[in-house]
């Protein structure tokens, strides 16, 4: 899955894919070293933590990164309720995820 | 006059010779002990009414007669003494109390005998026998009043019917004592005077009296029970709606105490108390500690079977004697909260199950969609970029599509085979399988490092089984352990009393104690993960494989260090199979 995103996003031309993880832990200690724009999260990660659970760090961790969470549980009530995450997107509509990623950077910007 | 005495002599002979009647009756019925000492106690006093209306007041002289009356003398003192007995079986009376009474009664029994002829009615006592009269006045008195106020005050907090049999019998032993003393103080002589007529008044009506606390009528109990059934039947209303076996045990405890007079009682449900109640805390701990060391067989405890547990119940010390119908109004009582506890489990099994199901349907969801989301995503990828990828991305975004694909198909195979076995719709094929190819054709392309998953199966052990669900089973067994264990996972068999014994062990934390009793179970996750893996239903899928090739899987510690541990016990084979395609052996 992990390759599949890389490979989406590698695809779009203004998208540099600078950093990946496999737990929250990895992904917060990432976050904090790349200063990404935007932060693709899966709920299912290795390890204790859930992507739902590890928002909130790594919206600490990096302050102005948007943060995407990606996957295939219905979670659009939690990530709504969840102040960390900007926006969900199930894993079903992955065909969405370059348009969804191009637009949640292009508010971003506009911000 | 001595007309109305003879026929209050007779209503007298009546009363008390039917009250003996319908205590022995009473008590040949039910063979408590309280039936034998009230049996007892108006037999004496029947049996000395009979005889005093069959024999003459004048005594003949003769030492036979003499020795007659003496003895049923003894006898009537033993009526007070042994209501007074009764009395004291329930709960002892104060020691000084009891020995007073003992050695009035010894000596009141006894002194006739040490006397000359009893005097006749009209007679002239003698000092003696006039000292008798004031010995047997305060025997008779004494034990009376000791037996009539310790039921009077006894009785306070006792279920109705108990109480107001208590009481009865206390007004009746009262009556009794103040027409003796009427009847030795009046005298009379042989003359049929008004004190004498009296005291047959006094005695005829102590009989209703005795008789409502010894035998009561059905239709007088029925009477007396309505607040306890009143209470029953509030409790029952809530009972029916009660949402939890506590909620059951809080309804019930009160009103169960109440209905019998109880000091504590404990409801006990699967071996877990789930209610318990005392009047005081040290009733509380006295039932507690009886539970706790199974010492339940006691007088004082009544205890009513229920399905999955039972009801206790500490009585008063007065309830085994007189409250019996108050226990069959518990039993009653009893079996419909059974059925409001049928009721709750019921609820929670269907809470849990749809629990369990929407759990089900979530992770399901999930676990098809991922792969189906790779699927996709490569494709579009492949649809958008083809020009621009590489001959290697085109392979690798293949050969994972097909790997994704091949994943969703042995999703659908899951379900649709934890279907099939939820609808006993099964088809086994069972054959002798030679284990070791079987498992590493199965275990091909799982894990490609063989540190990380090791196969140690000796040549030469075969079992009879289907052998697609071997595979389906060895597969889901080696999963779990990557998925919810830590490598090296081995694989391992071993021959032991006419079957094989394979063992899927991993190196991680294990399977917590709480985890296990459902492991086999569908839709079930481990607690102990912080999120679900999978669908839940591979350790449901290879119960419902092995039982169908009259097999068995179960969880065991580890025989050394962590991790978990699940051993299938499969048929062995009666062809011990070799597989070695050079040569076959066929041993038997």
């Amino acid at each position: 899955m992990r390759l599949m995103i890389r490979m989406t996003l590698r695809a779009m031309a203004e998208i540099e894919v600078t950093g990946e993880a496999v737990s929250a832990e990895q992904a917060i200690d990432e976050a904090r070293r790349c200063a990404p724009a935007l932060i693709v999260l899966d709920n299912s990660l290795e390890g204790a933590m859930t992507g739902l659970q590890a928002a909130s760090l790594l919206r600490e961790a990096a302050p102005d990164a948007k943060i995407l969470l990606f996957s295939a549980f219905d979670l659009a009530a939690e990530a709504e309720a969840e102040a960390a995450i900007d926006q969900f997107l199930r894993k079903d509509s992955v065909r969405d995820l370059s348009t969804t990623v191009r637009q949640m950077l292009k508010d971003r910007n506009d911000r | 006059m001595k007309a109305a005495f003879e026929v209050l002599r007779v209503v007298q002979l009546v009363v008390f010779g039917g009250l003996a009647l319908l205590t022995i009756f009473r008590f040949m019925r039910r063979r408590g002990p309280a039936e034998a000492w009230l049996a007892g106690i108006f037999s004496i006093l029947g049996g000395i009414v009979a005889i005093g209306f069959l024999i003459s007041e004048e005594p003949t002289g003769s030492l036979a007669d003499q020795l007659f009356r003496k003895s049923l003398l003894a006898v009537l003192l033993l009526f007070p003494y042994m209501l007074f007995r009764f009395a004291t079986a329930m709960d002892p009376a104060p020691r000084l109390v009891t020995l007073i009474s003992n050695g009035l009664t010894v000596a009141a029994c006894l002194m006739p005998f040490a006397l000359g002829p009893i005097p006749g009615p009209g007679a002239v006592r003698s000092m003696s026998w006039g000292s008798y009269a004031g010995l047997l006045v305060v025997q008779w008195l004494f034990t009376s009043v000791a037996a009539g106020t310790m039921l009077w005050r006894r009785g306070r907090g006792q279920p109705t019917v108990v109480r107001k049999r208590m009481r009865f019998l206390s007004l009746g032993t009262y009556g009794l004592a103040f027409g003796i003393v009427v009847s030795v103080t009046f005298g009379g002589g042989g003359e049929v005077t008004v004190s004498r007529v009296v005291t047959q008044l006094i005695g005829i009506l102590c009989g209703p009296l005795f008789l409502l606390g010894a035998s009561p009528p059905a239709a007088a109990v029925m009477l007396w029970r309505r607040p306890e059934v009143a209470t029953m039947m509030s409790a029952l209303r809530n009972l029916m709606s009660a949402e939890s076996a506590e909620e059951i045990a809080s309804g019930l405890l009160h009103p169960a105490m109440r209905v019998v007079g109880g000091r504590a009682g404990a409801l006990i449900i699967d071996g877990s108390m789930v209610g318990m109640l005392g009047t005081s805390p040290s009733d509380e701990d006295e039932l507690r500690a009886r539970i706790a060391s199974g010492s339940l067989t006691h007088d004082r405890i009544i205890e009513i079977p229920m399905t999955r547990g039972a009801l206790y119940v500490v009585t008063s010390n007065y309830a085994p004697y007189l409250g019996m119908e108050e226990k069959q109004l518990l039993e009653g009582t009893a079996v419909l909260a059974d059925l409001a506890l049928q009721r709750v489990f019921s609820l929670e099994r269907e809470r849990r199950v749809a629990a369990e199901q929407r759990e089900f349907l979530a992770i399901a969801s999930h676990d098809l969609r991922t792969p189906l989301a790779v699927i996709r995503g490569y494709t579009g990828l492949m649809e958008g970029n083809w020009e621009g990828l590489s001959d290697d991305d085109k392979r690798t975004f293949n050969s994972t599509i097909d790997r994704q694909a091949r994943h969703l198909s042995r999703l659908v195979n899951d379900l649709l085979l934890s279907s099939r076995l939820d609808a006993n719709a099964l088809h086994a094929s069972a054959t002798d399988v030679a284990l070791r190819p079987a498992v590493e054709e199965a275990l091909e392309g799982i894990e490609e490092d063989a540190s990380r998953l090791r196969i140690n199966i000796p040549d030469g052990i075969g079992v009879h089984v289907d052998p697609e669900h071997l595979m389906r089973m060895i597969v889901n067994l080696v999963n779990n352990a990557f998925a919810h264990g830590s490598p090296p996972v081995d694989v391992s068999a071993e021959h032991r009393g006419g079957m094989v014994e394979v063992r899927v062990r991993d190196h991680g934390s294990g399977i917590s104690v709480g985890d296990r009793d459902r492991l086999f179970e569908r839709f079930v996750q481990p607690r102990s993960s912080a999120r679900a893996t999978g669908t839940g239903l591979g350790l449901y899928i290879v119960h419902g494989l092995v039982t169908e090739a009259r097999g068995r899987v179960a969880y065991e510690e580890p025989r050394f260090g962590d991790g978990a541990c699940f051993v299938l016990s499969l048929p062995a084979s009666e062809t011990l199979v070799i597989p070695d395609p050079m040569h076959t052996e066929v041993a038997g």
